[in-house]
């Protein structure tokens, strides 16, 4: 009997420092993310001031930079600067239409690496917009596979889930990769849910036979929610990019693949 | 979250039942005293106590029976509806801190954009692929990877909770279609269009023929998910029709075969052997006869629903009893607790003859065997109009 007493007693002590512990942990919880929020969104901007879109002109190329007789939004790139903040950064990405509009890196030894740290090196999401080694940097390999995180707020590679939707695929075509030797224009042909499986190292497109019995099975591939255009005429010779993203199940990943129109003749 | 509410629907239900049976035997008591007005009643409440015993057993086995059927179809149907969970879009599991807002992307992972509307899958749905396989023997153990028998007849069945009906799409088996061919060892070959009834050839085991089918069946609906397949041997055909005390047509066409006749536009209980041959028959030697033989089965299909339905409601241990009498001729990957959900869901929704479609599309003469291709267009809508619902 004397211990519920002490107990009845004691109840509302113990449910008063409950709270208090409980409210504290809150706030704590609500600084941290806020401070990590407000870091993550000032790198973003402070990115952005490296490049702003301008009005819409064909770009002018040299002749050895074959053209892509698309108008390019232009970009005022300072890769010197971008190199600066990260030597990993060799391009930039804008997609019209999305928030993509990105360094693009690749870090010279470890191939995961921007997948979990961000431009300056600090580790932690939403990392990069990064290729892997697999890959050259200047655009020239059958496929070139970017990687990006499917960021719940948006940014990173999310909003390229938006190319599910027939009518955003029909009206936004066009991928811009700007270099420091000119800028490549891609034309969007598919857009798709597909398996996890590392799409340099687990298919084989090492000759042009294998590339497009590749390029066949893509415009062959039967999903309710997919996007693929097969009136480009795509085959072996082409070049490709292949953008590539997460979806809500582990083992499916969101793809989108343009074609290179830089010297495609069409 | 699913199993939680498949819990407490269970329990809600139980409920229910227990209160069923509480009101049962007081009417029963109530009607024995009404026609007992004689001395006799007086003894018999003398008995009550050997009654309320034997009563009460009775009450505690029924309530007992009836608990574990419940729980028997309620774990069916969380199996079942456990199949297509990835067809069905789970909030991310996200990257990004949880205070973060949630951006609007303008799209949900699984929308589908129709004629300008937005469509997701519906989830209520559940899908079976019935295979009637060109075998007329029992099921036996395959001999080697090219083994498993074409599947002459190709249906899928819908259900649908939402306006509790059922839906029948036939599948033309010339359907041209990607399929997995494997050797005669039963090693993966390569995955080539051809006629969907080759699809259960291949595989060293009965499932495999079977999953092969529903691979490919899967694939030809752009990725619908299927939640369980029958395969029977035509042969079974013939026992399961006389289950039900044979099925009444009216012929859609005149032919002989193998010594049964039929005329056109006469009306006739086919029993046996005589309903095997009806929907099993094609005249070879003529272009697109399957076609004929199609129309035939859609037939014999609908008034099979339609006696069994009528036979069942007679009396319900002809489920269990057709599962049994099928065994032998039957391969399947849906268990007895989903087969018992499935017929006691079936059983109310309503069967049309318009409920039941087809795939539209072109016979062509191929190399050696006739090919059809099916109008994707036409395709498309259908699973939209089937499998999806609106968003908006």
């Amino acid at each position: 009997m004397g211990k519920n007493y002490k107990s009845t007693k004691r109840a509302p002590l113990i449910a008063g420092v409950t709270l208090c512990v409980a409210g504290l942990i809150c706030c704590i919880i609500f600084m941290v993310t806020s401070y990590k929020k407000a870091n993550l969104s000032n790198d973003m901007t402070n990115l952005q001031n490296y490049a702003s879109v301008s009005a819409s002109e064909p770009q002018s190329e040299t002749s050895i930079f074959p053209t892509a007789n698309v108008d390019i939004p232009e970009k005022n790139l300072n890769f010197s600067e971008l190199h600066k903040t990260n030597p990993d950064i060799y391009a930039w990405i804008y997609i019209p239409g999305t928030s993509v509009d990105y360094p693009v890196l690749q870090h010279p030894t470890d191939d995961t690496f921007y997948l979990e740290h961000n431009i300056d090196g600090s580790a932690g999401l939403p990392g990069c917009i990064y290729s892997e080694l697999l890959n050259g940097k200047s655009f020239d390999d059958r496929n070139t596979v970017l990687y990006g995180h499917n960021m719940r707020n948006g940014s990173m590679f999310a909003t390229l889930h938006r190319y599910a939707d027939k009518d955003f695929f029909d009206a936004n075509r066009y991928i811009y990769i700007y270099t420091e030797k000119g800028t490549y224009v891609y034309e969007i042909f598919a857009a798709y849910t597909y398996s996890d499986i590392h799409l340099l190292k687990g298919l084989d497109i090492t000759s042009d036979e294998k590339f497009a019995d590749y390029l066949e099975s893509v415009l062959a591939i039967r999903g309710m929610g997919n996007n693929i255009d097969n009136s480009l005429n795509i085959n072996s010779s082409d070049r490709i990019i292949t953008l590539s993203t997460c979806t809500s199940n582990d083992t499916r990943r969101f793809l989108v693949q343009g074609v290179l129109l830089n010297g495609r003749e069409r | 979250m699913e199993e939680k509410d498949n819990n407490t629907n269970e329990l809600e239900e139980l409920k229910l039942e227990e209160i069923d049976i509480n009101e049962d035997p007081d009417e029963s008591d109530d009607s024995q005293n009404l026609t007992d007005k004689n001395s006799a009643a007086a003894r018999k409440k003398r008995k009550f106590p050997i009654w309320a015993r034997i009563l009460t057993a009775i009450f505690l086995i029924v309530v007992t029976v009836i608990i574990g059927w419940n729980i028997l179809i309620n774990v069916g149907k969380a199996n079942l509806y456990a199949k297509s969970k990835d067809a069905v879009p789970q909030l991310p599991m996200e990257l990004m801190d949880s205070a973060a807002d949630v951006a609007d992307v303008g799209w949900e992972e699984g929308w589908v954009r129709y004629n300008g509307k937005i469509y997701r899958y519906n989830k209520d749905v559940l899908t079976f692929l019935v295979l009637g396989i060109d075998k007329d023997e029992r099921i036996s153990d395959n001999t080697n990877g090219l083994d498993g028998g074409q599947s002459d007849g190709n249906f899928l069945v819908v259900l649908n909770p939402d306006d509790e009906s059922v839906r029948v799409i036939c599948i033309n088996r010339d359907c041209m279609t990607d399929i997995d061919t494997y050797d005669y060892f039963g090693n993966y070959d390569t995955t080539t269009k051809a006629q969907l009834e080759l699809a259960h050839a291949y595989g060293t085991t009965r499932e495999q023929n079977m999953q092969n089918s529903v691979k490919a069946v899967s694939n030809l609906f752009y990725g619908i998910p299927i939640h369980g397949c029958v395969a029977i041997n035509m042969a079974g055909i013939t026992s399961l029709n006389d289950a039900i005390g044979g099925v009444e047509v009216e012929s859609l066409s005149t032919f002989s075969t193998d010594g049964f006749d039929y005329h056109e536009g006469e009306n006739a209980v086919l029993k046996g052997e005589a309903a095997y041959h009806y929907i099993h028959y094609r005249d070879e030697d003529e272009f697109n006869s399957n076609d004929d033989r199609m129309s035939r089965q859609r037939q014999y299909l609908n008034a099979f629903v339609a006696q069994a339905k009528a036979a069942i409601k007679k009396n319900p241990s002809l489920i269990a009893n057709l599962y049994t009498k099928l065994t032998p001729y039957m391969t399947t990957d849906i268990s007895i607790d989903e087969a018992s959900y499935i017929g006691s869901t079936a059983l109310g929704y309503s069967f049309s003859d318009n409920a039941i479609s087809s795939i539209e599309g072109e016979t062509v003469q191929g190399t050696y065997y006739e090919e059809f291709y099916p109008d994707e267009e036409a395709l498309y809508q259908l699973i939209i109009e089937v499998f999806y619902e609106e968003v908006r």
